[in-house]
């Protein structure tokens, strides 16, 4: 898999803790039809692990399960490369704020 | 929310086993941002506008999943089919071995075609580069242009950065100690510049006194080695040095002469602008269109016509023309190029047909695999597997095998160049070096690979697929009937067999015919005890009054050799030799618009007509006494006095020759076949040898003893002998190209009707085998053997009666289009269509009958029992 940008600033989010497709948007300002296909090549190339989140809080809230992506191992060391080739990486996405994630 | 019915529409595109999945993730996105928008007290039209336009990502997400079960779903079909492939390795051997046969025809043609047809000549600009043409006296456009008229052209025209004319003729060259006959171009203007031609090694011809050589003379008289620039070498009597080597391939602009020797042109005496006998080229000036070049030779064609009424007055009455043509219509006449193209592609036609024929029994192999896996497909369809994909791996398994079979067809074309390079001359055509296996014609391989393996996979597709898959999922399969679907398409695959085969029959039928006609055609000569020596005569003999006394003597030599009944010397060889014509007018005849003025010429020694033995009919034959003085006539055939002088006396009537020439009739002799087999009666003169001197002359021998080379060579002083023929071989030569199309079409048409024996000889055996309980009970009631045989006849007898039925209208049209070559044969003859349906009935008969007997042996008690 390459270093593009996008995968990069996607991967950034995920680490600065955004999890669902909306927020990655929202936090990299990339376009849907961006996102979407680029979460589904990492996950497929195994630096990205995805999971539905539990049934019980979704039917608490009184909604549909949503699906979340997490970095892992791989995820990161792939992430520490990019961030060689992409030096302001790490300033261009914002920690997710505190109160936004605890609902995720 | 429209957003949400975005997603569902984009949910088809996602495949099926992960749909479910995949619209709850976007489902659950969208409605948690709705929910966030409403909180947020901003679920207003434009929030509403922003994530629907979000959801629009949902669509490309669908495409790329989409896409990616397509790429992994391809590699696991074709691991499937070499599976499958590897499994069957005989019979996918077989059928890999057909299509690579197949294709490598298709394709060898193809490149033929393409080197006749569709190259550009080895010039450096094909796109400026242009050949130009003077009509001719009696219409068609491209005829020779004089040299004047070259040299008006150049001063007068705008359009064009180089101009050059040249000649090309047949010479005895000697160089290295040898003599060969090569074709030696001259030229005058810049003909290197022209066409963009730098010397291979050393440098373009200066003086007149140096000449370049081709490549592959350099290669075979010099073995390709330096010294030989700056070697001498003659012809037309005359000493060269070679100043240089041509590139490689290049052997002049036109395939029709393919020259090896050029030389800058010293301007002969008879130069005058009606001598209409050079070729031009010429190189457009940069941006000028060949439209633009065309619209000022009218011009100058028309100023030409002003200045030279006589010399530019065809004999309409109207002014001739000038008219360039691009580059690679310069590569053949393009008077002739017209047949050529016919020719061409009748051929690609017919191999286009034994392709379809090929295809069709890989697609019947295929089928009937596919038929024993259709418990299999019956299963998987009924546990939810798509029918798309299982098509797919049907389709993968027959791409693999056109794959295999086009690489080893492209294969097997390359590594037959340099026959193909040569089969253009074995039906009268030049030799084509340029011939070659690239980019358009491994493109024109591919698409038949991609046409071949559609339709090989395709059609079982379908019959597999047919009403009653599912019924196979019931135990009973093997008892389906006489009738099954495997029939069905299996048949109609047969059926188109028998009706290819049919055309290819007919036309080879026709073609036999044709060519038994040609053979039974009476030349109006006699060709046994005949042998003709092509002969250049030594130059100081050339002249007229040197030629007198290089003929006679020689001839008297001749026939005072032993077992030598009579000779005579002329200018060409009936049948293997074109012959000119020139302009006579007959005194006194009132001329037609139409009326052609140039009549067929052959020059002669007296003795001519007894040594071919033509038949004279009327008067006498030439006196060489009155002859050596100057006068004598001319002798005219029957077709020629008919045509002038109908129920009159021929004799004593006068032809003019060059203007103010007269010249009266002395004899008539009997019409004889002297350009084609084919050809009809046209009128021809024979005028004194001594009259019309030529270096090149073609010494005739009659007599029950012909004597060998050596005895002619020492016969014939002050001349050089290039070669020896029998008239016999003559002949056949002139039928070879009918006789090698005859074997061409007769081994397409065995090899289909093979394909097609083979298909029925399937689907009976299929029919026989599926349905052994029904014979059996049929059996058990009492029916008789023949009962039996007639139901399992049936079915093939039916696909062979379609065949009849498509093939026969089929076939006529093949016929019509065949019509201009055949001689003495119409398409609708009934004795070939006769003769190639019995054949092709005969032969599908006997495919049936070999496995329908099976089924007349078939024991009911012992097949009951076991079932």
């Amino acid at each position: 898999m390459h270093h593009t940008l996008p995968t990069a600033l996607i991967l950034q989010a995920l680490e600065r803790g955004y999890r669902h497709g909306f927020d990655i948007m929202d936090a990299t300002g990339l376009p849907s039809g961006t996102v979407y296909p680029a979460l589904r090549r990492l996950e497929k190339e195994g630096l990205v692990t995805a999971r539905w989140e539990q049934e019980d809080a979704a039917h608490a809230d009184n909604r549909p399960a949503r699906r979340y992506y997490e970095l892992n191992e791989f995820g990161e060391e792939f992430l520490s490369e990019a961030r060689g080739k992409f030096r302001m990486l790490s300033r261009a996405i914002p920690p997710k704020p505190k109160a936004r994630t605890s609902r995720a | 929310m429209l957003s949400l019915t975005v997603v569902r529409l984009a949910s088809f595109l996602v495949p099926r086993g992960v749909r479910a999945e995949w619209r709850q993730e976007w489902e659950a996105e969208i409605g948690w941002r709705a929910d966030k928008l409403r909180a947020w007290g901003r679920w207003s039209p434009a929030g509403r506008l922003q994530l629907t336009i979000r959801s629009l990502g949902s669509i490309a997400d669908a495409a790329w999943l989409r896409m990616e079960d397509l790429r992994q779903g391809i590699f696991a079909d074709l691991r499937l089919g070499a599976r499958l492939l590897r499994k069957h390795a005989a019979l996918s051997a077989v059928s890999v071995t057909a299509l690579a046969a197949g294709i490598a025809l298709n394709t060898s043609l193809f490149a033929v075609v393409d080197g006749l047809l569709w190259q550009n000549p080895p010039v450096r600009d094909p796109g400026r580069f242009a050949a130009l043409y003077t009509s001719d006296s009696s219409g068609p456009l491209f005829g020779n242009s004089s040299l004047p008229d070259f040299h008006d052209l150049v001063t007068g025209a705008q359009s064009w950065e180089y101009l050059a004319a040249f000649q090309t003729i047949a010479q005895a060259v000697e160089a290295n100690g040898e003599i060969e006959r090569l074709e030696v171009t001259s030229f005058t203007g810049p003909y290197f510049e022209a066409t963009g031609i730098a010397a291979h090694a050393g440098r373009l011809p200066a003086a007149g006194s140096e000449v370049l050589i081709g490549y592959s003379f350099w290669q075979r008289r010099f073995g390709g080695a330096p010294s030989a620039i700056g070697a001498g070498i003659s012809f037309a009597g005359r000493g060269f040095t070679i100043s240089g080597i041509a590139p490689s391939g290049f052997t002049g602009v036109s395939l029709e002469e393919q020259p090896q020797v050029w030389l800058p042109m010293t301007i002969p005496e008879n130069a005058f602008r009606g001598n209409r006998r050079y070729d031009i080229i010429g190189l457009r000036k940069p941006g000028v269109t060949l439209a633009a070049a065309q619209s000022e030779l009218s011009v100058i064609a028309a100023r030409l016509y002003t200045a030279h009424p006589a010399e530019w007055r065809d004999r309409f009455g109207k002014g001739r023309s000038l008219t360039a043509v691009p580059a690679r219509e310069a590569r053949f006449d393009p008077a002739a190029r017209s047949n050529v193209t016919g020719i061409s592609l009748f051929a690609l036609a017919l191999a286009a047909i034994v392709q379809l024929l090929l295809c069709a029994n890989v697609a019947g192999v295929l089928l009937a695999r596919a038929q024993t896996r259709r418990k299999e497909i019956a299963v998987r369809l009924a546990l939810g597997a798509a029918r798309f994909r299982l098509v797919r791996q049907l389709i993968a398994e027959s791409a693999l095998l056109g794959l295999l079979g086009g690489a080893l067809g492209i294969l097997l074309a390359w590594w037959a160049l340099p026959v193909l390079r040569t089969a253009p001359a074995w039906f009268g055509g030049p030799e084509v070096v340029s011939i070659a296996i690239h980019g358009r014609a491994i493109a024109f391989a591919l698409g038949l690979v991609l046409i071949t393996s559609a339709i090989a996979g395709v059609l079982p597709a379908l019959g597999v697929f047919g009403p009653d898959l599912m019924a196979s999922l019931k135990d009973d399969y093997s008892g389906r009937g006489f009738r099954s679907a495997r029939s069905r398409w299996g048949g109609s695959l047969v059926a188109a067999q028998f009706a290819a085969s049919l055309v290819l029959l007919v036309v080879a039928a026709l073609l036999g015919r044709s060519l038994l006609r040609m053979q039974n055609v009476e030349p109006g000569f006699h060709p046994g005890n005949q042998t003709v020596a092509r002969v250049e005569v030594a130059l100081p003999h050339r002249q007229p009054e040197n030629w007198k006394r290089w003929a006679g003597p020689n001839l008297e030599r001749l026939r005072a050799l032993p077992g030598v009944e009579n000779a005579a010397i002329a200018w060409r060889i009936p049948l293997a030799q074109a012959f000119p014509r020139r302009s006579y007018a007959v005194e006194g005849h009132r001329y037609g618009p139409q009326e052609e003025r140039q009549i067929f010429l052959q020059a002669a020694t007296a003795g001519y007509l007894a040594t071919m033995g033509i038949p004279l009919r009327l008067g006498r034959d030439f006196d060489p006494a009155e002859v050596e003085r100057g006068a004598g006539g001319l002798l005219v055939n029957e077709a020629f006095a008919r045509h002038y002088w109908p129920g009159q006396d021929p004799i004593g009537k006068r032809l003019e020759g060059p203007p103010g020439q007269f010249r009266p009739v002395i004899g008539v002799f009997g019409n004889w076949k002297f350009r084609a087999l084919t050809q009809g009666d046209l009128p021809m003169v024979i005028a004194p040898l001594e009259h019309n001197p030529t270096a090149d002359v073609t010494v005739h021998i009659r007599g029950p003893n012909l004597p060998r080379r050596e005895d002619l060579a020492a016969a014939l002083h002050n001349a050089r002998i290039f070669s020896t023929v029998d008239f016999h071989q003559v002949m056949r030569d002139a039928l070879r190209p009918a006789r090698l199309s005859t074997i061409a079409l007769l081994a397409f048409s065995g090899l289909a009707l093979a394909l097609s024996a083979i298909g029925v000889f399937g689907v009976v055996a299929q029919t026989v085998a599926q349905s052994r309980r029904e014979i059996a009970v049929r059996a058990a009631l009492g029916a008789t053997r023949s009962d039996v045989l007639r139901a399992v006849l049936g079915g093939g007898i039916r696909l062979l009666a379609a065949g009849l039925v498509i093939g026969l209208p089929a076939s006529y049209g093949a016929a019509r289009l065949l019509e201009g070559w055949l001689f003495g044969v119409r398409a609708l003859d009934p004795p070939s269509i006769a003769a190639a349906a019995a054949v092709l009935i005969l032969v599908g008969l006997a495919a049936m009958w070999l496995p329908a007997r099976r089924a007349a042996a078939v024991d009911p008690a012992a097949v009951l029992r076991y079932q």
